[in-house]
């Protein structure tokens, strides 16, 4: 027993003291999780995301659009609306372009992604919504995965608002119109009316009665950049390291170093288990590394610490498992590292650490969830969406556990003594 | 001279290709992944969702309307999610049935506790069995409460927004209801119309009011920035990606063998020949330089064949040959000179290796090759421009769409350019400086 | 047969000056066509600081080198051609086989075509290499890999071969070979600069001797020249369990005793120079038994290129 404390402790100090550990157990992963996290939308009080507008009609209507999408987008200020060409710009948003060269002001500034979307309003949407047409307004997105739905959500609102406005006021002119055409409709300011029935709703819109008072299960986190990234990157990279210690395995194994150990007095099975103990000890501390540095940045891991801790353990189990049995697989070092890294980084975006499974189709769940990566994230998720509890996590803790027994079984049935 | 470059660049190319292992991370692993971001993002470029499960519990009654018609908002509502089975009622709401599976239930409290297990996106009820009444009567707001869980970022999303063209249309009729009479009345009074015509009047209205819960006068329409309608081909952005991050690895641990040559004495043992330094270098870099021509093109070749398999319509990479051609080699460029600088500024081998796959990664990250980085803080969005990861991937996505060919990608060529000879002379200089001890 | 092939002239290398280490201090000597001459010299000398000057890896301070009537500080590359280095840590790709790694540097030293794969074959057979030349080199004994090495530096038949301790760690077999070999190729007439610190090696090849030590060449010649400077002396080896400061004092104090020093690298072992050892014997006996120790073995040497190490720096160069 003692024999396998010895090797467990000298292996674990050995490792921690080395630069990679630093470099690739902390660096690196806390660096992806800060810049996942950013370009993931970062946490809520992120800076808000640029729309351009270009209003090519100029009318009454089209400003009374600007002014409509301006309540709604800004409203939370997760967006700045900026006017393209406008001498009246709004902070930060100082566009200044000629009337002919305003699309391709907008269209630059997409390219380069120094605004996320340009709003359109062509020329002759007032005209045309007062005759009772339909316009169309246009909305140009850059071409991007993360392209939000929420902005084409909050112009939808924008949209409707002034629609509803203006249908109800078209309407109402047109039953008024056919209605008194008899008594002198030619005397009559059919635009006047129209405008101030549209005002009228417009206000009244502020009050309408049919509203959606929505609620989330938020009590605990809520749907961030760093909330993915966070637990994301830490599982991603506990498992290139722990998929990594085959390659250590299998290199002291070239140098001898491993069989010098097992020609030592000590039953071999002990020194398999003092290694595979250190190498464990050596993930968990990466892992909680990642933890503290995630927590920093804002990662709300909740506050179900034995949760958080049992999912820690049982993780790094199964990754420690997978580099064991991956040891038994790989003839050379080299060939182990490489091995490493392919698993670590085809597993990681299978079982959602790059992103949610959420987003990807069944058969792709279906698939991720072969993955310990899957099973990990899920646990976080439960603890950090649902405010789950041990009892909550259990099915996954247990999956993820007889994942480590397999993977043991394997590597120890497999592993080479000589 | 030209024949010593040519055997130490093939030498090179050769025992590079000759290890099995590293092709498994030179060629193996980027067409994995280019294939596991393909098939997450679906074949055709969008965002494939299942569709999002949502509850709705429905309690209101309804009204009866002056004319005898009952009208129950409630349920005209749930239609828009849980079909009645009606064909003619359903018509309306057709599109909507692939966004969400809705069920209908009648508990709000058994319906949040399954948002709250997550097996639902979210929960829509109207509690209020007035609710109809109170919504057409005005004054007091008629609520629909929408509980969804915060642990999805997509299916609340789609809830929303379906729950928000919904009430849209009926706040519209409703509010037509309210202003309009009153608006008739004025406009009537001002054109000396009698009451009978007034009222005549206000029952059209009334009547013609229900035309306005269909379509707002006002349409959206979605483009990208070229305007074209919007597909976001993950596969055509994240194939260049994942290439130019792997080439750049290679590019690195290529460039750390330089020092490795130092150290196991096969760069002394070439000086003892008559063969100047130059030359070792030259070839050395024509060597990486080759190897990584040949990685790009295998790869290219690689996910075309991959998307083949997997069924997808759209080109990888696009069709423009030249452009393709041209940016391959430039990218190359600007990947060997970042290798042969990391590697020079090194202690050793071991460290260089160890850094390029740290200034790769990084780079990497900063240049969008794991997730395109768009909404950098303001004083940041000149950092991923120093990559050549940003302008590779860029170059390649726009000739990928179609949305340019050689001459369009001039920028990137250029800058790509112009970090290579930068990270080059750099890495040079570094070398020549260590020449001896 | 005097013919000057390499003419060392005043060479002084000085790394990183002003306050470097002066590893060659202001060395000059001749080495003549065809013959084998070998620099003797512990390690840290000089000896590899020297070749690599000689075949223009290092730029020399000062002073210079003139090969076949080529200088190396002017026509580096036209030396290049003349020489096949051999250095002393196998500077070979280790993925490669033994024919790629020699078809390459061929390569490098100009050769192609028939001529190189002619060249190529011979330098196999030669080496004994041919049933495993297709082979990667990483999975050759230490013995092939040294043959490799050597056979590198045969490829383009140099007029002169550098030899950087080439015998370095290997099995004494091998070192056999290497040393037949490199008397066969003398034979045929190339002219050989072999370094070693065994100084048995030095005097089984070579014609002349040069002895290197803290970068100044302190003797050069013949072997009957260098050991014609120190007189009739013989070398006495002692074994004792302890060698202890005061003891070798002691020793060098004697009559008839020249100087006294341990052995680096052999505990316990002394070598005296003596003009006539069994006279000098008895009483060293007695002064080993005052400081109550024993005698565990000895030995009596005729004159040698380490007894004329000994005289000349007062240190034993190596057992």
């Amino acid at each position: 027993m003692r024999a396998i404390i010895t090797i467990a402790r000298y292996d674990l100090l050995r490792s921690l003291r080395e630069r990679e550990t630093f470099l690739f157990g902390l660096l690196m992963p806390a660096a992806m999780m800060l810049l996942l996290g950013i370009a993931m939308g970062g946490s809520d009080d992120g800076d808000a995301i640029t729309v351009d507008v270009i209003d090519e009609d100029g009318s009454a209507l089209s400003a009374a659009l600007v002014e409509a999408l301006r309540a709604e987008m800004e409203a939370d200020r997760a967006f700045r609306l900026c006017l393209v060409g406008a001498d009246d710009a709004a902070p930060g948003c100082a566009i200044s372009a000629a009337p002919d060269r305003r699309h391709q002001v907008a269209d630059e500034r997409l390219k380069e992604a120094d605004s996320f979307g340009t709003i359109l309003i062509p020329a002759g949407f007032g005209a045309g919504l007062r005759a009772g047409d339909t316009v169309t307004v246009i909305y140009k997105s850059s071409a991007d995965l993360n392209a939000p739905l929420l902005a084409e959500q909050k112009i939808d609102a924008a949209l409707s608002r002034l629609g509803g406005a203006v249908a109800i006021a078209n309407l109402t002119v047109k039953v008024a119109e056919e209605a008194f055409q008899r008594r002198g409709a030619s005397a009559w300011d059919r635009a006047a009316a129209f405008d101030q029935v549209r005002q009228t709703v417009e206000t009244a819109w502020d009050t309408r009665p049919i509203r959606v008072e929505s609620q989330g299960t938020a009590t605990r986190a809520s749907r961030t950049g760093f909330n993915q990234s966070g637990p994301g990157m830490a599982i991603m990279f506990v498992l290139i390291m722990m998929l990594n210690n085959s390659t250590v395995l299998v290199y002291e194994r070239e140098v001898g170093t491993l069989q010098r150990l097992f020609v030592l007095p000590v039953p071999r099975w002990q020194t398999l288990a003092g290694k595979i103990i250190g190498r464990y000890l050596y993930g968990l501390a990466i892992f909680a590394a990642l933890v503290l540095a995630g927590t920093t940045m804002g990662v709300e891991w909740g506050d179900n610490v034995p949760g958080i801790a049992l999912i820690v353990l049982a993780y790094t189990l199964t990754a420690t498992a997978l580099g064991v049995a991956l040891a038994t697989v790989a003839r050379t070092s080299a060939q182990a590292n490489n091995l490493s890294l392919l698993f670590g980084l085809t597993l990681s975006p299978l079982g959602g650490a790059w992103w949610p499974l959420e987003i990807v189709p069944d058969f792709m769940k279906l698939i991720g969830h072969l993955t310990p990566v899957a099973w990990g994230m899920d646990a976080f998720g439960k603890l950090m969406y649902y405010g789950g509890t041990v009892a909550d996590i259990a099915p996954m803790l247990g999956v993820l556990l007889g994942l480590a027994a397999l993977f043991f079984a394997f590597g120890v049935w497999r592993f080479r003594y000589e | 001279m030209f024949s010593k470059i040519a055997a130490i660049a093939w030498k090179d190319l050769y025992v590079t290709f000759k290890d099995r292992d590293a092709l498994i991370y030179l060629i193996a692993l980027p067409v994995l992944l280019s294939g596991i971001i393909g098939l997450a993002f679906g074949t055709s470029g969008d965002v494939q969702l299942d569709a999002v499960p949502v509850a709705v519990i429905n309690q209101d009654q309804g009204e009866t309307l002056p004319d005898g018609a009952s009208l129950n908002l409630g349920a005209e509502l749930q239609r828009a999610f849980v079909p009645s089975g009606d064909p003619a009622q359903d018509e309306p709401y057709r599109a909507l049935y692939d966004l969400t599976d809705g069920k209908v239930y009648a508990d709000f409290n058994q319906a949040r506790a399954r948002v709250e297990d997550g097996n639902l996106a979210a929960a829509i009820a109207i509690t209020d069995p007035q609710w109809t009444a109170k919504a057409l009567a005005g004054g007091s707001p008629a609520p629909i409460a929408l509980y969804y869980d915060s642990g999805r970022s997509i299916g609340p999303s789609v809830v929303r927004a379906i729950l928000s063209a919904i009430t849209n249309g009926m706040n519209s009729v409703i509010l037509a209801q309210q202003i309009g009479p009153t608006a008739l009345a004025q406009i009537g009074d001002a054109l000396g119309a009698d009451e009978a015509a007034i009222a005549q009047a206000t029952a059209q209205l009334r009547a013609q009011a229900m035309t306005l819960a269909e379509a707002s006068p006002i349409r959206l329409e979605r483009l990208d920035w070229q305007g074209k309608r919007r597909v976001f081909d993950a596969m055509q952005y994240f194939a260049p990606s994942m290439a130019i991050l792997f080439m750049s690895f290679a590019m690195g641990a290529g460039a750390a063998t330089i020092r490795t040559e130092m150290q196991q004495w096969t760069l002394p043992r070439i000086l003892s020949t008559p063969t100047p330094r130059w030359v070792f270098m030259v070839g050395r870099l024509l060597g990486m330089y080759m190897t990584g021509v040949v990685q790009m093109v295998l790869l290219i070749v690689a996910t075309a064949l991959v998307a083949r398999l997997m069924g997808r319509e759209n080109s990888v990479w696009g069709g423009d040959l030249p452009g393709l051609v041209v940016l391959v080699l430039t990218v190359v460029f600007a990947a060997v000179s970042l290798g042969l600088l990391v590697a020079a500024l090194a202690r050793d081998a071991d460290q260089a290796t160890t850094y390029s796959s740290i200034v790769s990664m990084v780079l990497g990250m900063l240049g969008g090759s794991f997730i395109p980085i768009e909404n950098l803080p303001d004083a940041l969005t000149w950092l991923p421009k120093l990559t050549l990861n940003y302008w590779g991937i860029r170059g390649f996505f726009d000739l990928a769409t179609g949305e340019e060919t050689l001459t369009g990608i001039v920028p990137n060529l250029a800058a790509l350019l112009a970090i290579g000879v930068v990270l080059c002379t750099a890495g040079l200089w570094v070398f020549a400086r260590r020449q001896e001890v | 047969m005097n013919t000057a092939m390499i003419e060392i002239r005043n060479l002084t290398k000085q790394f990183n000056p002003p306050d470097g280490v002066i590893a060659v201090k202001n060395v000059s000597f001749s080495i003549f066509r065809g013959e084998i001459f070998s620099l003797l010299g512990p390690n840290g000398a000089g000896k590899t600081t020297t070749i690599g000057m000689i075949s223009g890896l290092l730029t020399p301070t000062a002073g210079d080198v003139i090969v076949g009537g080529h200088s190396v500080t002017r026509e580096s590359l036209a030396v290049r051609a003349l020489i096949g280095v051999v250095p002393q840590e196998l500077a070979l790709y280790p993925t490669l086989s033994a024919r790629q790694n020699l078809t390459f540097f061929g390569k490098m030293y100009g050769l192609g075509g028939r001529e190189l794969k002619r060249r190529v074959d011979e330098v196999l057979a030669f080496t004994s290499l041919t049933e495993r030349a297709d082979d990667p080199v990483q999975e050759y004994s230490g013995g092939m890999k040294r043959r490799v090495n050597i056979g590198i530096g045969l490829l383009h038949r140099p007029q002169i071969l550098i030899l950087d301790e080439p015998t370095v760690a290997i099995d004494p077999q091998s070192r056999r070979n290497i040393l037949d070999a490199v008397k066969a190729l003398n034979a045929e007439g190339m002219t050989v600069l072999y370094t070693t610190h065994y100084m048995e090696e030095a005097q089984e090849l070579s014609h002349r001797v040069g002895i290197i030590d803290h970068g100044e060449i302190i003797a050069l010649g013949t072997q009957e020249e260098l050991t014609h400077m120190v007189g009739q002396q013989d070398t006495l080896v002692l074994k004792v369990p302890d060698v202890a400061p005061d003891l070798v004092k002691a020793l060098g104090q004697l009559p008839g005793v020249s100087s006294c020093a341990p052995v680096p690298d052999d505990d316990g072992a002394l070598h005296l120079l003596a003009t006539d050892a069994r006279q000098v014997l008895p009483e060293a006996l007695r002064l080993i038994n005052q400081a109550g120790l024993s005698l565990q073995a000895v030995e009596v040497r005729e004159p040698t290129l380490e007894a004329v190490f000994l005289h000349l720096t007062g240190r034993a160069l190596r057992d």
